[in-house]
């Protein structure tokens, strides 16, 4: 079982956990990390390579159509754990920091198994991977 | 893609986005050399005459924005070296810590929701009718987002912070911006370097839209309950009304 890699706030939240559910798991503390700066983001948006044929056609569609139920139908339809993990990883490095946090946090307000925690400590240490890999560039 | 857009659309609009590249080898091809070569030529005042003059003759439409182009171009660099150094790391990830992520995200709509929306966002924004800079195409997308989650947004002003944004009601929406206040700020800047600050505030812009939306999210549970997506839109209407 990984620890899972929280901030001083996430461990509040996951301080709030049923005893039973958090017994198993140990805490290492995050520390702080920026988050990227807008620009960044634009131009790791402009550099994402999403080539999955079901994203694909998803755009196709959405081309002649961006309506509200369009648009909420194609996000219906992807289901982005199914993913490849070269997928996955070009998601997470366009989310940044920022995103990837909201993400666990939100996992772990709705944590009541296990698996989600398993969930949240794989996020940590993705989010961690990605802190390590901005701060070698910055300091480059 | 964006500047095939742009030049099916006749806009006459130089892009800048030319001189942003997906990976390595496009920069290498278009430099002729290795990437960490263009990056130490950059630090060095010759070598840098020598990149513009390079970048000149490979692009002559350029002109006043060369100096930018080179900018631009570096940056991209540094956020390659920094994807390859981040793709590593994940490549070295056990495989069950990749698989438990996809489950929970599997399990819980609102988390694939969300990294849905940055993707969409991904291809319709940057990779799509929506790029920014390309003139008409740009301007009639934004329009046509208006209805969609991403125009109900809020999207912060340029100098609001994005700590600022999320305390923000949420209303507005990239449209908004394209038409109104995005317009009116760039519109004492000239010709292309206006075109060009504007379209990489609405792309800044649309960035700071899903952070908001992943905000929003984190904030209130009744967007995590059975249909997410529904809910998120629904919310999002009531209050832009």
């Amino acid at each position: 079982m990984d620890a899972l890699l929280l901030t001083d706030d996430e461990q509040k939240f996951f301080g709030s956990l049923p005893a039973a559910l958090k017994e198993e798991w140990e805490v290492q503390t995050q520390i702080p990390m920026s988050e990227e700066t807008p620009s960044q983001l634009v131009l790791r948006y402009k550099m994402a390579h999403f080539d999955d044929p079901r994203l694909q056609k998803i755009m196709k569609g959405l081309r002649g159509d961006m309506s509200r139920d369009s648009v909420a139908n194609a996000l219906r339809s992807v289901n982005i754990g199914t993913l490849s993990m070269e997928q996955l990883a070009e998601l997470f490095f366009i989310l940044g920091i920022g995103v990837m946090s909201r993400m666990i946090t939100v996992l772990l307000q709705c944590a009541t198994t296990d698996d989600d925690l398993e969930g949240v400590a794989g996020l940590t240490r993705i989010r961690s991977a990605l802190h390590e890999a901005n701060v070698s560039q910055s300091q480059a | 893609m964006i500047s095939e857009i742009a030049s099916k659309s006749g806009s006459p609009v130089p892009n800048l986005d030319r001189w942003i590249f997906r990976d390595r080898e496009a920069i290498e091809q278009r430099f002729g050399m290795e990437l960490e070569k263009v990056l130490e030529m950059y630090h060095s005042d010759s070598g840098r005459k020598e990149l513009l003059l390079k970048m000149k003759q490979i692009d002559p439409s350029l002109n006043g924005n060369i100096n930018q182009a080179l900018e631009t171009v570096t940056d991209n660099m540094k956020e390659l070296k920094t994807k390859e150094s981040f793709l590593m790391k994940m490549v070295k990830l056990p495989i069950r810590t990749v698989k438990a992520v996809a489950n929970a995200v599997m399990k819980h709509p609102v988390l694939s929701a969300l990294g849905a929306l940055a993707v969409i966002a991904a291809l319709v924004y940057f990779f799509g009718p929506a790029a920014v800079g390309t003139g008409e195409v740009g301007t009639a997308a934004a329009g046509a987002f208006k209805d969609t989650v991403l125009g109900k947004v809020v999207v912060p002003t340029p100098g609001m912070g994005v700590g600022a944004a999320a305390d923000l009601p949420v209303t507005g929406g990239l449209s908004d911006v394209a038409a109104g206040g995005m317009a009116e700020s760039a519109g004492s800047l000239a010709g292309e370097s206006g075109r060009f600050i504007e379209g990489a505030r609405i792309s800044e812009a649309a960035v700071d839209s899903i952070r908001s939306a992943a905000d929003a999210i984190a904030k209130d549970p009744k967007i995590r309950t059975v249909d997410p997506i529904g809910t998120f839109f629904e919310l999002m209407e009531n209050s832009s009304k």
